[in-house]
C-alpha cells in the first residue's frame, strides 16, 4: 500500500497559537512606571531587613512585610555593576547593568554613546528622555553616562 | 509511615475578572493571609510548593520561577506543582509530602491564577491542548468536549438539563455570603435555562467565570500545629489519579479516573462510607453538570443519582450534606489553580468555625477538597479532619 509519503503535507503541518497579552503593571509596577515619567527613581523600603528595593516591590522577599513606604533614589548615585556590548544592525551598543548604593536589585540600560569606555565601578548617571518624550517605561531613561 | 501532617492556616484574595495586582503581588497577599492565619512568619517556612495552570494565562513562561518571591519560595526548597485545573488541589498534597516525609515542619502550598491578561479570551489558552495531528485542524474548543460529556452524562441516566442547572442555582446563591466572590447570585432555574447558549447543552449561567486571584494555605507537622493549637486539622487522606491521553476513549458518563483517586485518598483516611462518614464537600465544579459528576466519582451518589440528591435539598448549605458551601466555581470565581486551593480553605474554615455566614448548621468534623483537570481526565481529593 502506498502510505503517500511523498505527499509533504501528511507529514507536517504549520499553525500557530494564535495568543495576546493586556498586562497589568500592578501596584509597585504602576507606581513605579508614573515616577520613571516624571523623570525619577524610588526604591521601596523594607524597615525590618533595612533595605531598599528597586525596582520597587510591594513585599520584601525576605521577612515577607507589605513595603508601603518609599524613598527617594538618586539618578546620579549609579555605579556599573557589569556591562557587555551588542553589535547589531544600527551599530554597537553598550549595555549596563547599574546599581545604587545601599540599594537591592539594578536597573538594566544603555550606555552613553561616544568615546568613554565604560568600567566596571565607574559612577553614572541616569539621563532621562526630554519629559513630551517619555512614556513609563524602563526606556525612558536615554541613557547612563559617566559622572 | 508518613508523619501526621496538620493545616494551620489559610488566605485567599478576592476573585475578581481582572485585579490590578500583578501574579506575583497576588500571590504575596494570599501567602501573608495564609501566614497571618497560621500566626507565623516566613522564617518558621521551610520548604514552599506553588501551583499554577497553564502559562499562557498570565502570559509568563516558567511562571512557577516568576511566582517564587511572591509565593514566599525565595532561598528555599522551592517547586511548582502542575496537573491543569487539578493543580489548586494538588498543591497542598505536594505540601502534604514535604511535612509527611519528615523532610520539613512547615510548608507553604500556594495557588495563583491570572487568567486576565490572555486576549481575546482565557479559553483561547485551550487551543493547543488537542492533538495537534488529530484533532486540532476541526478547530476544536474545551467548550465542545465539555457539551460532549455533559450530553452523554444526561443520555446515560436520562437527566434533564433543569435537574443540573440547580446545582449553578445552589451554588450562586452560597457565594452571595463569601466576602472574596465574584459571582454570587440570587438566580432561578428558570434563569439558567434561558441563559445565553454556547455549545448546547452548555449554557452561559452552567459555567464558571474566568477570574484573577491567589489562595494559600500552610502544612504543618504535628508537633509543630499542636504548639499552636491543642485541636488541630489534619489531613486524613489524599489522592490524585489520571485517565489516558485519549480523551475519546474514556467513558465520558463517569469519571473512573476521580473514583480511583477518591478511593485513594478513603484509604488513606480510614473512610468506608464516604457519605456517612465524610461531612460536607467542596467538589470541584467550573460547569453545573461537573458538580453532580464528582458527586458520583467521589461515591457520594449512585451513577445518575447526584440529581436527585441535589433536588432534595440535601446538598444545600444547611442541608444534611452540604456540598460547595463556598459557593464554588460558579459562584466564587474561577481563576483555575486558585479555585482549587480555594476549595482546600474553604474546609479549613469551616472544619475550624471560621466561615462566619457560610459555616454550614451541622457540626462537622471531616470534609472533602476535589479539583478536576488536565484535559478532563486528572482528579486530586484531599481530606482533612478534625477530631
Ligand atoms: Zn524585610
Amino acid at each position: 500500500m502506498d502510505l503517500a509519503l511523498n505527499e509533504e503535507e501528511l507529514k507536517r503541518w504549520s499553525d500557530h497559537i494564535p495568543l495576546m497579552w493586556k498586562y497589568t503593571a500592578g501596584i509597585a509596577g504602576e507606581r513605579f512606571l508614573q515616577l520613571l515619567k516624571q523623570g525619577t527613581l524610588q526604591a521601596s523600603v523594607c524597615k525590618n531587613c533595612n533595605k531598599l528595593f528597586l525596582p520597587p516591590k510591594i513585599f520584601c522577599k525576605d521577612c515577607f512585610a507589605q513595603l508601603n513606604e518609599w524613598r527617594d533614589v538618586s539618578p546620579d548615585d549609579g555605579f556599573i555593576y557589569s556591562f557587555t556590548s551588542l553589535t547589531s544592525g544600527d551599530g554597537r551598543r553598550t549595555v549596563v547593568l547599574v546599581k545604587f548604593d545601599g540599594v537591592e536589585g539594578g536597573l538594566l540600560g544603555f550606555f552613553k554613546p561616544g568615546r568613554e569606555e565604560p568600567k566596571i565601578g565607574m559612577k553614572v548617571r541616569a539621563v532621562f528622555k526630554p519629559k513630551q518624550e517619555r512614556k513609563g517605561s524602563l526606556s525612558d531613561i536615554q541613557y547612563f553616562e559617566k559622572i | 509511615m508518613p508523619r501526621k501532617v496538620c493545616v494551620i492556616g489559610a488566605g485567599m484574595t478576592l476573585f475578581r475578572r481582572r485585579m490590578l495586582e500583578t501574579p506575583k503581588e497576588l500571590a504575596f497577599e494570599a501567602t501573608r493571609m495564609a501566614l497571618e492565619s497560621a500566626g507565623i512568619e516566613r522564617k518558621e517556612v521551610d520548604t514552599v510548593v506553588a501551583g499554577s495552570a497553564p502559562d499562557a494565562f498570565d502570559g509568563v513562561h516558567m511562571k512557577g520561577e516568576y511566582l517564587l518571591d511572591g509565593s514566599g519560595g525565595y532561598a528555599r526548597p522551592y517547586s511548582r506543582v502542575f496537573v491543569g485545573g487539578a493543580t489548586g488541589v494538588y498543591t497542598p498534597i505536594a505540601a502534604w509530602w514535604h511535612v509527611a516525609s519528615g523532610l520539613s515542619d512547615v510548608c507553604l502550598a500556594v495557588a495563583e491564577e491570572k487568567m486576565s491578561p490572555l486576549q481575546p479570551h482565557p479559553q483561547y489558552a485551550f487551543w493547543s491542548i488537542f492533538d495537534h495531528t488529530i484533532e486540532r485542524p476541526l478547530g476544536v474548543t474545551l467548550l465542545w468536549i465539555f457539551a460532549l460529556e455533559m450530553r452523554r452524562y444526561m443520555h446515560a441516566y436520562n437527566i434533564k438539563e433543569e435537574e443540573i442547572a440547580l446545582v449553578s442555582v445552589k451554588n450562586k446563591a452560597n457565594a452571595l455570603d463569601h466576602p472574596c466572590a465574584q459571582l454570587g447570585a440570587k438566580i432561578t432555574v428558570e434563569d439558567v435555562m434561558k441563559s445565553e447558549k454556547m455549545v448546547w447543552p452548555v449554557k452561559r449561567l452552567d459555567v464558571s467565570p474566568t477570574s484573577d486571584g491567589a489562595a494559600a494555605v500552610v502544612l504543618a507537622s504535628e508537633e509543630f500545629a499542636k504548639r499552636l493549637t491543642k485541636d488541630p486539622v489534619y489531613v486524613a487522606g489524599c489522592g490524585w489519579n489520571i485517565d489516558s491521553t485519549y480523551w475519546t476513549n474514556r467513558d465520558l458518563s463517569y469519571p473512573q479516573y476521580l473514583e480511583n483517586a477518591a478511593r485513594m485518598a478513603y484509604k488513606q483516611a480510614g473512610i468506608k462510607n464516604p457519605r456517612k462518614e465524610i461531612d460536607f464537600a467542596e467538589v470541584y465544579d467550573p460547569f453545573d453538570y461537573k458538580e453532580l459528576h464528582h458527586m458520583e466519582g467521589l461515591q457520594f451518589a449512585k451513577k445518575g443519582e447526584a440529581p436527585k440528591m441535589t433536588a432534595s435539598g440535601m446538598t444545600q448549605r444547611n442541608g444534611e450534606f452540604p456540598i460547595n458551601p463556598s459557593g464554588g466555581l460558579l459562584g466564587v470565581g474561577n481563576p483555575i489553580a486558585a479555585a482549587g486551593m480555594m476549595k482546600v480553605c474553604e474546609v479549613y474554615f469551616q472544619l475550624t468555625n471560621q466561615a462566619g455566614k457560610r459555616q454550614v448548621k451541622k457540626e462537622v468534623h471531616t470534609g472533602l477538597a476535589q479539583a478536576w483537570g488536565d484535559l478532563m481526565q486528572y482528579s486530586s481529593v484531599l481530606i482533612l479532619r478534625r477530631n
